[in-house]
């Protein structure tokens, strides 16, 4: 039995000559978190209204825990929690009037102690008493985060997240994302650029003109397109570099007290072993995915002319 | 779940100021200040006193002065313009469009129906010279039929506005059709028995507020009424019907 959370098969949206969506074909498995990133305008925000229900398909199938979203949104909701790129709400209300409703209409037990929690988990019960109209976009932000989380569903779908937050609460929802994988739970998480939280990604796909260009494990795409990279600190960038090139390792960039180096599939212990044995004092302190340079070479394979 | 929508819609957005409001013109529209001519000479004492409360209502000025008000907030909950940003959130929830459709509908309604109610009858009760002069209790008489005229004649109002806010997208035009269309019909030149069946004329029945005088309604009132007004429910009822499957199919996009 397969363990998708969400499967869209040849996904197509019009409105009207626009063509928002095409043939978007993606399965999104359970406790993964799949990043959808492409430039403003790719089809990104579409595809998650659509998983939520509020836009209907023109064309193709989608499935969110088995139920069609547009005629079972209610049922999905049970299990989901979302929030928007513009998440709207009610400027004369309290941030607190507001998410109490929210929790209401979630039909979650005691509204008022759901509505807190979610408010804590970002800090927002210190503001939250106070009229939305005279919150800053950070702030409405924290309050839009809190809605999507609240009542602890297994889905959750984010549209830009960290866009205007501040540092504090970014660090605060890369802890719960690292969390919610734990507990086996599935984030969908668009976005244009890219941040601390969408670093957690196991999953992408790389939107451009409404269509998803490359997509999979982000593991497996890092070694098609060679964007496995590490990070070494070093006194001596220049000797290590020496090192790291008399190995036989050409890709390296070199910054003030860092060295950044492309690695073939399965080499780092292979480069530790070698910087250990250089006695340079240099040693790896971050393995990475470059994901630009994973669209980067998919953009140019599929003779796209921008990234946006 | 329609509850929580209603309750929420009939607090939210500063709805209550605006029902505040809604009473205020009500109460000073409906009185007759200052007092109108031919409303009769009193030689009791306080009378000259009262008698700048006199009321002057009828069904043409409560349908012309409500009218607006009914569509003004029938574009604030239902139209895609104006709503289509919050409705997109409220989708993030277990609220089906049902319930947000007759949530919506019932916050409408009560938020202009108790003004009203509230309105006249204070203004009956404190208004009516008479009152003081003999039973204060005539103040009830027909109550439930003019509640039950000015509930029809609302349903008629809310029909036309709810589908005006639905389909026409730009809060503008759908504020301004309604109450256009009907003004024309006013202002045309139309037969008096087809003139009859229209709104405001349909509801002359319920033209019961004689100053000095306590309005007395029978039943035989209601009748007549209904009898002049089916077909504008009719048309209501069909264009809520048409509005209820355009907001339910409607997309946030």
């Amino acid at each position: 039995m397969s363990n998708n959370i969400v499967t869209t098969e040849n996904l197509t949206k019009h409105f009207g000559k626009t063509i928002a969506l095409q043939d978007v074909s993606l399965e999104i498995p359970e406790g993964s978190v799949y990043l959808l990133i492409g430039p403003n305008g790719s089809g990104k925000s579409t595809l998650l209204k659509i998983i939520t229900g509020v836009v209907k398909p023109s064309k193709g199938n989608i499935q969110v825990f088995g139920l069609n979203p547009w005629k079972q949104r209610t049922k999905l909701f049970q299990k989901t929690g979302a929030m928007y790129e513009d998440h709207p709400m009610p400027g004369l209300s309290t941030g607190q009037d507001f998410l109490v409703y929210m929790a209401k209409l979630q039909r979650l037990k005691d509204p008022k102690q759901a509505a807190l929690r979610a408010a804590q988990l970002f800090e927002a019960e210190a503001f939250w008493n106070r009229p939305i109209r005279e919150y800053s976009s950070g702030m409405k932000r924290k309050i839009a985060l809190a809605h999507a989380f609240m009542g602890d569903p297994e889905l959750l779908i984010l549209d830009e997240p960290t866009v205007t937050l501040d540092q504090n609460a970014r660090t605060k929802l890369r802890d719960l994302i690292q969390q919610g994988l734990k507990n086996k739970k599935t984030f969908i998480i668009a976005a244009h650029v890219l941040a601390e939280s969408e670093e957690l990604a196991t999953h992408t796909a790389f939107f451009a003109d409404g269509k998803a260009q490359v997509q999979g494990r982000i593991e497996d795409l890092a070694n098609q397109y060679g964007a496995s990279r590490i990070t070494i600190q070093t006194k001596d960038p220049l000797q290590t570099a020496k090192t790291l090139t008399e190995a036989g390792y050409t890709k390296i960039t070199i910054t003030e007290q860092d060295l950044e180096l492309a690695v073939p599939p399965g080499e780092t212990e292979k480069i530790a072993k070698t910087l250990q044995e250089s006695k340079t004092e240099a040693k790896i302190t971050r393995t990475w995915i470059d994901l630009w340079a994973i669209y980067k070479q998919a953009l140019k394979k599929s003779r796209i002319a921008t990234l946006g | 779940m329609i509850s929580k929508v209603f309750l929420w819609e009939l607090k939210s957005g500063g709805k209550p100021y605006i029902m505040l409001l809604i009473l205020f013109l009500l109460i000073y529209v409906a009185t007759d200040y200052p007092p109108r001519k031919g409303t009769g000479t009193y030689y009791e004492p306080y009378v000259n006193l009262l008698s700048a409360l006199d009321i002057g209502w009828s069904i043409n000025e409560i349908w012309w002065f409500l009218f607006p008000v009914v569509i003004a907030l029938a574009v604030l909950l239902f139209s895609y313009d104006i709503d289509r940003g919050l409705l997109r959130t409220y989708m993030l929830s277990q609220a089906s469009r049902t319930s947000l459709f007759i949530g919506k509908l019932a916050a409408l309604f009560i938020a202009v129906f108790i003004p009203l109610v509230v309105g006249g009858v204070l203004i009956l009760a404190f208004a009516d010279p008479t009152l003081f002069l003999s039973d204060p209790l005539f103040v009830l008489n027909g109550l439930w039929l003019r509640l039950v005229g000015w509930a029809l004649m609302m349903y008629v109002m809310i029909g036309f506005s709810v589908f005006a806010a639905v389909l026409l997208k730009k809060p503008l035009y759908a504020f301004v059709t309604p109450y256009v269309v009907f003004y024309a019909l006013e202002s045309a030149r139309i037969p008096m028995s087809i003139r009859t069946y229209i709104p405001p004329d349909s509801f002359i029945q319920f033209q019961f507020i004689t100053p000095g005088n306590p309005a007395y309604l029978i039943e035989h009132d209601l009748l007549a009424a209904w009898n002049f007004n089916w077909p504008c429910i009719a048309v209501a009822t069909a264009l809520l019907i048409l509005s209820y499957i355009l907001f339910i199919r409607m997309e946030q996009s």
